[in-house]
């Protein structure tokens, strides 16, 4: 044993045991954790279906009225033969375009069968349509964060 | 309605539209009483149309 390990053993003396903690901490730590996984089911329910987010906390209202905006500005935006962004894109507006497109949830696919005909946005009806899929789906992104922020108690 | 099966809106209509829509969800997200989300739908709603028509006619000389 060198003289630097002798020092060192010397100078860290053991640690007592940390003291095991109150049953109701540990009981309220078990909690917290419970809430917070909820509370990222309830986000990733909220995008995969727009309002199912609300609906899973009981805010009809709500879950209701994300369900019928999402719905129709996809709709809408798909009639419109916007573009329905697709994972093989050339640049990174298409990139983006796809992740707006993809906070929609189910309802991507739901375009991508009113779309039989292709996006055209050779008139300014398909360019709105594209900011309408769009806008979709971040508005159904910034639902589910509402629900996830509601499920943590942040915000009703 | 065009002739692949869509629908064709002017571009107010779209606007209106975007608007409503938009303003609806705004509401209902961002306040809790029926009577507060009834006065943040109308006020966003007014605001979308204002702030729209005012950039349009700020873009009117550089569009030609």
């Amino acid at each position: 044993m060198d003289e630097h390990q002798q020092l060192d053993d010397q100078s860290a003396p053991p640690l007592p045991e940390a003291p095991p903690p109150a049953p109701e901490l540990a009981e309220n730590n078990g909690d917290a954790q419970e809430a917070e996984t909820k509370a990222w089911g309830v986000a990733v329910a909220g995008w995969l279906l727009p309002g199912l987010g609300h609906a899973l906390q009981r805010m009809w209202g709500r879950a209701a009225v994300v369900f019928l905006t999402v719905g129709t500005l996809v709709v809408a935006g798909s009639l419109m033969r916007g573009n329905l962004f697709t994972a093989h894109g050339s640049d990174a507006f298409d990139a983006l375009g796809y992740l707006a497109d993809l906070g929609t949830g189910v309802f991507y696919f739901l375009a991508r069968s009113l779309e039989r005909h292709g996006a055209d946005v050779s008139h300014a009806g398909g360019d709105y349509g594209t900011r309408f899929l769009a806008t979709a789906g971040v508005l159904n992104l910034l639902a589910a964060l509402h629900a996830f922020e509601a499920a943590r108690g942040r915000k009703a | 309605m065009n002739g692949a099966g869509g629908i064709q809106l002017t571009h107010i209509q779209a606007f209106l539209l975007f608007s409503v829509v938009i303003s609806i969800a705004f509401g209902f997200l961002g306040r809790r009483r029926p009577k507060d989300r009834v006065k943040y739908i109308l006020w966003s709603f007014l605001l979308f149309v204002v702030v729209g028509i005012g950039i349009g006619w700020l873009m009117y000389p550089f569009s030609r």
